[in-house]
């Protein structure tokens, strides 16, 4: 990885691109397989186990972006942590990267579990699951973050506030993650990484969740580097500007 | 930028006490590092004049006095006392200081008096103000609000308030003055002038940003944050304060009724958010036909959930002329709307028992009354959490209010098993 | 044939917003890269001072990616 670190040199920042490109495609290719697989190779589930059991094939995206949604939180953390503590500008690069990643597949997953839940449980959304609101939460703080950045100018005051609210946020991360095991009120619980009470999955749903969750993985990574870039391009830019215009 | 001066103009073997003291601060605002191991320090007696180009960092130097800004690097202290650093800490002043920011920081719906008598009670003393009210033109405006003042009245009550917590005792004080002249006619200047010819010799201590001529007279030290001279000011008559001691309590909170009683900014945002609410419930719901007691209840708290989202009115009040900043460097509690919060939560939980629970449940209303508070006091949280921002009108704080809907859908549905 | 409907509409949302996203992403990319090139172009600017806000960073990001 060691081609990534040197920051500001040109050539460093165009290989970073194809590396980003190949993994969006590769990304790409194993997201739509995945959903091939999900369709014509994964059995269906038992008719009396889901109220709507043609609508549960909704899962093998669902839950793969639900799981790319959390790993962007996490690189959301990262870098918030990296920029306020240490005053990393590769930090605020994550920070940015994290946080575009997080609302997309934050929406997917939200858009998807609605779906879900009107054909499942009778109506979109309940106030009072626990998963399904912090979830909905941290999305809307993805939304509020990218909304909010583009509405400020950049600076230190910019990237210090985001950069708390990134902190404060991902405290939303661990609750969701635990919040089915906690209190299963009418989300499912945990299916894969169930612990002793054991997965309910058969093999095949397993492995295709498993495929769709490696390919969104590398398809959201390959975002991220891009979105990494175009921050770096952006700072370059109006760097550039500046000296055009004679400041600093 | 780049300074380092230790010393002051006070020689000799008493050293005078030190008021104020930067060390090694560095602070950034935007893109730019705008001041770089920077370090001051003011002594009891000392005017110390920063007087730079535009843009050079002079209000920032004050800022970072009063507590504003946050540090990359350094610590600020006060009477000996570390009252800012890097690390983030940031504890009171052990001494009132004065404060003129160079927007006003003034609330348009108090009087000039009351604002003048609140400086006084942050110093702990009471004050006949009419004898400087006089020297400054304003005796004749004191009962009037400050929204009704001129530009140039405004600036001569902001300078006053800075001016004010030495002129109360006779124990050295810090004043930190951003651009006091600008705005002031020719006699309040003159006050001016004369005020911190004065307060200097009592032993006072003074930073003031300014390009005026007059006020440059009066420096004992003039800096243009790279380098220092020494001047020898025109000699004064020491300030002998008549002040007598007045302690008050919980004055953030009376303060925060005070602007809310003469604005009723409360019961025009808060009230009038939770009537709504009300009224439309009671167009749409008829509570006779609903028997789950949990949706009832839901619409009980509806209200002062409501009420609570649309934010402290306080806080709303002092975003004027930067008010809040010039509060936040005084207190370390700004004024806030408990009272009014608490009697909007308690009013309408009640008004909605008996319309929609056919009498009042006081379980209810208290969990409504405190819902109202809370809500309103993590809105306000938020809110103050962006104030740094460059533009914090911008920001779409509103989404992330939702998540104050699953704890109080719990409460709800722990209410509606009482 | 009712699981079907909500089925599809999930998939089609879903689809929707990976294209959507990836296409501002590349298109954002695409633009900038652009803008920078032709800006550098007519001033001849080095592209080695890429972060003027915080330049220490870099060494930071740096020693974090090579250790």
């Amino acid at each position: 990885m060691s081609t990534q670190v040197q920051e500001g040199e040109e050539g460093v920042i165009y290989m970073r691109g194809r590396v980003a490109e190949v993994l969006l495609g590769a990304g790409f290719f194993g997201i739509m397989a995945t959903l091939f697989l999900g369709f014509h190779w994964a059995p269906s589930v038992s008719i009396n186990a889901f109220e709507s059991p043609a609508a549960q094939r909704i899962f093998y995206w669902h839950v793969p972006s639900a799981w790319a949604a959390f790993i962007a939180f996490g690189v959301l953390f990262v870098g918030s942590a990296l920029w306020f503590f240490k005053r990393s500008a590769f930090g605020w690069r994550l920070h940015v990267a994290g946080t575009e990643a997080g609302l997309a597949c934050g929406l997917m997953t939200v858009w998807s579990g609605c779906v879900w839940g009107a054909a499942e449980w009778g109506t979109p959304w309940d106030w009072t699951d626990v998963r399904l609101n912090t979830f909905g939460l941290l999305t809307l703080l993805a939304l509020f973050l990218v909304l909010g950045r583009q509405s400020q100018p950049d600076g230190v005051e910019t990237r210090d506030t985001f950069s708390t609210f990134g902190l404060y946020g991902f405290v939303l991360v661990p609750l969701t993650y635990m919040a089915t095991r906690i209190w299963q009120i009418r989300h499912p619980g945990p299916v894969v990484a169930a612990g002793d009470s054991g997965g309910s999955l058969e093999s095949s749903m397993a492995l295709v969740l498993m495929i769709g969750a490696l390919s969104f993985t590398l398809f959201i990574v390959g975002h991220m580097l891009i979105s990494m870039r175009i921050t770096q391009l952006e700072q370059r830019l109006e760097q550039v500007q500046n000296s055009l215009d004679g400041g600093i | 930028m780049n300074g380092r001066f230790d010393g002051s103009s006070q020689s000799g073997d008493i050293m005078a006490e030190s008021l104020l003291r930067l060390e090694d601060i560095e602070v950034r605002r935007g893109k730019g590092v705008v001041l770089s191991q920077f370090n001051l320090e003011v002594h009891a007696g000392d005017v110390l004049v920063l007087h730079g180009e535009n843009g050079s960092g002079k209000s920032t130097v004050i800022e970072t006095c009063a507590r504003l800004l946050s540090l990359e690097n350094g610590r600020v202290f006060h009477h000996g006392k570390r009252v800012l650093d890097s690390e983030g800490r940031r504890t009171s002043p052990p001494e009132a200081f004065g404060l003129t920011l160079q927007k006003n920081g003034l609330v348009g719906d108090e009087t000039v008096e009351n604002h003048l008598k609140t400086v006084c009670f942050l110093s702990e003393k009471s004050f006949d103000l009419t004898e400087i009210l006089a020297s400054y033109g304003l005796d004749h405006r004191r009962h009037d609000r400050i929204a009704q003042l001129s530009g140039g009245q405004m600036r001569k009550v902001a300078v006053l308030a800075g001016l004010l917590p030495a002129l109360l005792t006779n124990e050295p004080r810090l004043i930190l003055l951003d651009e006091p002249a600008t705005g002031l006619d020719e006699k309040a200047l003159e006050s001016l002038v004369n005020h911190i010819g004065q307060l200097s010799t009592a032993g006072h201590g003074f930073i003031v940003a300014s390009h005026n001529s007059k006020i440059l007279e009066c420096a004992t030290r003039i800096h243009n944050l790279k380098t220092e001279k020494s001047n020898v000011p025109n000699t004064h008559e020491p300030w002998k304060s008549t002040a007598t001691q007045h302690s008050t309590s919980l004055l953030s909170a009376r303060v925060g009724f005070r602007y809310l009683t003469s604005t009723q900014a409360a019961i025009a945002r808060n009230g009038l958010t939770a009537l709504l609410v009300l009224g439309t419930l009671m167009g749409f719901v008829d509570p006779s036909s609903i028997e789950n007691r949990s949706l009832l209840v839901g619409f009980v708290l509806a209200a002062p959930f409501a009420a609570g989202l649309a934010g402290d009115p306080v806080l709303y009040i002092m975003r004027e002329g930067r008010a809040v900043d010039w509060w936040r460097a005084q207190v370390q509690r700004l004024p806030s709307s408990d009272v009014h919060s608490l009697t909007i939560g308690f009013v309408f939980t009640a008004i909605g028992c008996i319309v929609f629970l056919d009498g009042v449940d006081w379980r209810i209303t208290a969990l409504g009354t405190l819902m109202h508070w809370v809500t309103m006091n993590c809105v306000r949280f938020i809110e103050l959490s962006t104030l740094r921002l460059v533009r914090p009108n911008a920001v779409f704080l509103r989404l992330l209010l939702p998540i104050l809907i699953l704890p109080w859908a719990l409460v709800t549905d722990f209410a509606a098993g009482l | 044939m009712e699981g079907s409907y909500y089925l599809t509409t999930a998939y089609l949302g879903m689809i929707a917003g990976l294209a959507i996203w990836t296409w501002t992403v590349v298109t954002r990319s695409r633009s900038i890269e652009l803008r920078l090139a032709a800006v550098e172009s007519t001033v001849g600017v080095e592209a080695s001072d890429a972060d003027s806000l915080a330049p220490q960073s870099i060494n930071i990001a740096n020693q974090d990616a090579t250790d």
